[in-house]
């Protein structure tokens, strides 16, 4: 499903050049569970950017479902993910002014769905996720491992081929933690590919698979 | 330090900066400006108890004079009364001295009592009591160097010839004043004593001996009148007008001079009023934004020892230098503000000046230092924990947001006002004959020497190819219609007189006016000579042998419309034909005549009243006011022609003229006046609240970086995000136009009041107003907005 060769991406200040990645190569297959795991600073989350197209390599080749998209411009890797990639984020990452309903249907608006087909998506989402009663707070009003389920809700609401997870677990309490890592699992058997980062050893232990990384390399065990 | 952390936020305070020393700049000229117009008259020692006497008719706008001497034959039964002084302006006088012309403009006749009442200094006197010998003049100094130079004029004679004097007057100087300080509503350069046996208009002012007793003497002049008679359908009140009052309040009739206008002012006022509101609301917010981006460094204190009043203490040293900064930047702005509206800020006394500075500043270090001193300490030790400063972030972007609707509700009222405004001047500028025509000079109140030459001084100019028409008036445009004559329709009395409106024969295809029924005016047989001796026939009795009398009813008049309906004709093609009779003495002259024809406006008055019902007549003795209209694109040649033709025809009177576009400037010179100030203060207003609007938009915006990265990373476009960040300036846009639209409405609408034609407001005025403050919201904001939008979501999700 993702084929990475050679990811390299440099960051340049007026001073200081970083080689976040260097030659970085990899493949994730459809369905997989990927862990990344590393020291803070190894370019862990560099890599879960570019793979989720929120950023583009320095060098290097991403081939998405065939498909090359190193090079795309930023509107073109917008409408490239929409509906494909669904992310988690450590700080879960949702908007304060909006209610949970509304968070969920957040990415569906940009795929222009009806209004109608909205609703039962996220009606059904939010109930699979055992959500659906706290559909009408806001994020703020909720505790923190109800706010990822959230969170979780509106990455798998588009159906996306892709899950990227960075840190899932990293602001909860042990308990929500777990919970939030079954959900996952439960996801991936589903059908989903997730590609998580994590310090967790615990949580690299549901994936299929774990990839290190130190100093932007790939490499076999820290 | 305080350098350091004053560059902290630099762009957001250089902002607040810019639009508060404008706002304090526009105070500043709108405090000279205020003084000066409040100080009108307050320089006479007696100015509480002077008032000016006036009479209210039920018809028509107030007389500024009164006629006749009635007063004084009244004063004997009102103790309250202490002096009376009257004064009649010189019409059309020329001053010789030697061989040399001077036309004079503020020449009186006036009371001897004149400087019991008013405080003039003398600079050079001849003897003790002035104004007390007909021979003698009181000029002043500025006249007294332009008809002697430096050298003395006391002693000095000169001529006066008046339309009002049969033989020029000889007179010598008794004594030279200082010329009359600008806050005055009367500057005279020349007082004669007035015959008390004379009877004219005069402008009346009495002394009273309180400044209480002005209604008592109301009342008794009124029961005066009539107890002589004066009928209570023509006199509606006596209004004695305080003499400090007449420059802001008073617009009657042939007033002295052009007055202020109160509602005027009430507009400025407020226009500045808003202006600064505007620029408060801006400087608060910015307080808000900088006191949040300070919490840090706030917490950090705290946590150090430092108490909330050492924070405040030490916030003083940066509220002091924004002060300086915008206390110097305001002084350079109301400098070029005040060029601009010629409110000199230099007229500002120094007192009022200081007072206002000080204020300005006080009010400054009150706003910026609010918002610390609002935070309760406990807060200050929860901050100092990594808690947030307020109760609600929200609850500040909420504020925010509300005063910007309040600012662009603001904004957007001050443009309405000001197209209102404009609206209405253009609509009343546009009923006036020839108004924004080119080529049109005004030559008013011509002496009765030139008015008898009026017909060789047409022809010398018609000859010239570039002077495309002559005519005549009896007054300058926009000028009063008083003359008013009694009228007999076919024998039959018409109960309510009509207005006399006197013109040459091609007055009305001067203009291009066509009528509504009828015919133009046919040529006019008599001579300047022949009215003369048919006038004298009149008082006298007597004319020459060889004096032909005008044959009755061969008089041709026009009327207009409003006449047609006073006579009870139910359309206008009824009164063409039909005879009149005129019971004026002077007008009389041609014994009766018919109707040729209907104008349906003249649009010859101003605009203040209605037009009042009018008749139309030729008369060449009192169509002292000419008119020119030559090729707009050969001026100079046009102008040169006049001046040559002038000298030809006039050779000892000085030319005078003025574009008929100035005439009506200063007719109409306060309207033109606020609506070039709104114009001023909308732009000004409208660049404050931009300032405002982009500190306050990239204060709320940087709050949503993350939420932008978060919206991104699901999909959405750069542009989607600039159309959401800018959507909701629209949305305060259509809350401050519910919240401005109806208020300027209203307030365009009562100012429109003094005007007897007012313009219809159009919807589209309040759409145009509003779709002003949209672009340049828009063009304020979307750089700010597009950074944001554009930015890199990886970037945003980052952001705390």
């Amino acid at each position: 499903m993702l084929q990475i060769e050679n990811l390299t991406k440099v960051f340049r200040t007026d001073e200081i050049e970083t080689h976040a990645l260097s030659g970085v190569s990899l493949n994730i297959k459809e369905g997989e569970f990927v862990a990344i795991m590393g020291p803070s600073g190894c370019g862990k989350s560099t890599l879960l950017n570019i793979v989720g197209l929120l950023d583009n390599p320095t060098q290097g080749k991403l081939i998405f479902d065939g498909e090359e998209v190193a090079r795309l411009s930023d509107r073109q890797r917008t409408i490239f993910r929409r509906g494909r990639v669904g992310f988690v984020f450590q700080s879960f990452n949702l908007v304060e002014e909006l209610t949970v309903f509304e968070n969920v249907e957040l990415p569906m608006l940009y795929l222009k769905l009806s209004a109608s087909e909205r609703k039962q998506r996220v009606n059904e989402v939010l109930t699979r996720l055992k959500i659906a009663h706290r559909a009408k707070h806001f994020p703020k009003q909720l505790s923190g491992g109800q706010q990822q389920r959230v969170a979780i809700a509106r990455a798998v609401a588009t159906n996306p081929k892709l899950i990227l997870a960075d840190e899932p677990t990293g602001n909860l309490d042990s308990k929500h933690g777990q919970e939030v890592m079954e959900l996952l699992t439960e996801l991936n058997r589903s059908g989903s590919t997730i590609v998580m980062v994590t310090h967790s050893e615990r949580d690299s232990a549901y994936a299929h698979r774990v990839i290190n990384l130190f100093d932007g390399k790939v490499v076999e065990g820290l | 330090m305080l350098l350091r952390r004053f560059r902290k936020s630099l762009g957001l305070k250089v902002t607040a900066i810019v639009a508060l020393s404008i706002a304090f700049g526009c105070l500043l000229v709108l405090s000279a400006y205020i003084h000066r117009e409040v100080s009108y008259d307050r320089f006479h020692s007696k100015s509480n108890r002077i008032f000016r006497l006036t009479l209210n008719p039920t018809t028509g706008l107030p007389d500024a004079r009164i006629y006749g001497n009635w007063i004084d034959d009244a004063k004997p039964q009102m103790p309250e009364i202490e002096e009376v002084v009257r004064l009649q302006r010189l019409r059309q006088a020329i001053v010789k001295v030697g061989d040399d012309s001077y036309l004079l403009d503020n020449g009186f006749e006036v009371d001897s009592t004149f400087f019991s009442l008013f405080d003039f200094d003398i600079k050079e006197k001849g003897r003790e009591l002035l104004l007390n010998e007909p021979s003698e003049v009181v000029i002043s100094e500025s006249l007294a160097m332009k008809l002697f130079g430096t050298a003395a004029a006391l002693g000095k004679t000169l001529s006066i010839t008046s339309r009002d004097y049969y033989e020029p007057l000889n007179l010598t100087v008794s004594a030279v004043m200082d010329d009359y300080p600008a806050q005055s509503h009367l500057h005279a350069d020349m007082l004669i004593k007035r015959n008390p046996r004379t009877q004219a208009f005069y402008y009346t002012y009495l002394l009273l001996s309180s400044a209480e007793a002005d209604s008592t003497v109301e009342q008794k002049v009124e029961e005066y009148l009539k107890s002589q008679g004066w009928d209570s359908t023509y006199l509606k009140g006596v209004d004695l007008q305080p003499i400090t009052d007449i420059h802001l309040h008073s617009a009657k009739v042939r007033e002295l001079e052009p007055n202020g206008s109160y509602q005027s002012f009430v507009m400025l006022v407020s226009a500045v009023g808003l202006i600064l509101l505007v620029a408060l609301i801006n400087l608060m917010n910015s307080s808000r934004i900088i006191s949040l981006v300070n919490r840090d460094y706030y917490a950090l204190k705290h946590t150090n020892g430092a108490t909330k009043w050492n924070l405040i203490a030490e916030d003083m040293g940066q509220c002091l230098l924004w002060s300086v900064l915008i206390l110097i930047g305001g002084f350079w702005s109301a400098y070029h503000i005040g060029e601009l509206t010629s409110q000199h800020i230099f007229s500002i006394p120094l007192w009022l000046g200081f007072a206002v500075t000080l204020g300005f500043g006080l009010m400054l270090f009150v706003v910026m230092l609010l918002p610390l001193i609002m935070v309760p300490t406990a807060q200050l030790a929860r901050l100092s924990q990594g808690g947030d400063t307020s109760a609600s972030r929200r609850g500040v972007g909420r504020t925010m947001q509300l005063f910007i609707v309040v600012q662009i509700a603001l904004s957007l009222f001050v443009v309405a006002v000001t197209l209102g405004v404009s609206q209405q001047i253009s609509h009343v500028l546009g009923l006036q004959l020839g108004s924004g025509q080119k080529g049109i000079i005004v030559l008013d109140n011509q002496t009765m020497p030139v008015v008898q030459n009026f017909d060789r001084l047409k022809e010398a100019l018609l000859a010239h190819p570039f002077i495309e028409g002559v005519t005549a008036a009896m007054e300058p445009p926009a000028g009063a219609v008083r003359d008013k004559s009694m009228v007999k329709l076919n024998g039959k009395q018409i109960e309510e007189g009509l207005d006399i409106l006197c013109v040459e024969s091609d007055f009305f295809s001067f203009f291009n006016v066509t009528l509504a029924e009828g015919n133009m005016l046919p040529g006019y047989p008599y001579t300047f000579n022949w009215e003369q001796i048919a006038l004298n026939r009149v008082f006298t009795g007597v004319a020459p042998p060889d004096f032909v009398p005008a044959e009755p009813y061969s008089d041709r008049f026009l009327i207009n419309r409003s006449a047609a309906e006073l006579m009870g004709f139910s359309n206008v093609a009824e009164a063409v034909g039909q005879r009149i009779d005129m019971e004026h003495q002077h007008l009389s002259i041609i014994p009766g005549g018919t109707i040729a024809g209907v104008v349906d406006r003249i649009g010859y008055t101003s605009m203040y009243e209605q037009e009042r019902p009018t008749l139309i007549v030729q008369r060449r003795m009192f169509t002292s006011t000419f008119l020119i209209r030559y090729a707009p694109q050969q001026e100079a040649e046009a102008l040169a022609a006049l001046s040559t033709v002038w000298k030809e025809v006039n050779p000892t009177i000085p030319l005078s003229y003025q574009f008929l576009d100035d005439t009506y400037s200063q007719v109409y010179r306060n309207e033109l006046q606020t609506r070039n100030f709104l114009r001023y203060f909308s732009l000004l207003c409208l660049l404050i609240a931009s300032l405002g609007l982009v500190v306050t938009i990239s204060f709320l915006t940087k709050r949503r970086v993350k939420e932008i990265a978060i919206r991104k990373t699901l999909g959405a476009t750069s542009a989607q995000m600039v159309l959401m960040l800018n959507g909701r300036i629209l949305k305060w846009v259509v809350v401050a136009f519910v919240l401005a639209a109806p208020a300027a409405y209203y307030v365009v609408k009562r100012w429109q009041q003094s005007f007897a034609y007012q313009a219809t407001l159009s919807w589209w005025l309040f759409v145009v107003a509003a779709a002003v403050v949209v672009a340049i919201a828009l063009l304020t904001i979307s750089g700010i907005t597009y950074r944001a939008a554009s930015r890199n979501p990886v970037d945003g999700l980052k952001y705390e």
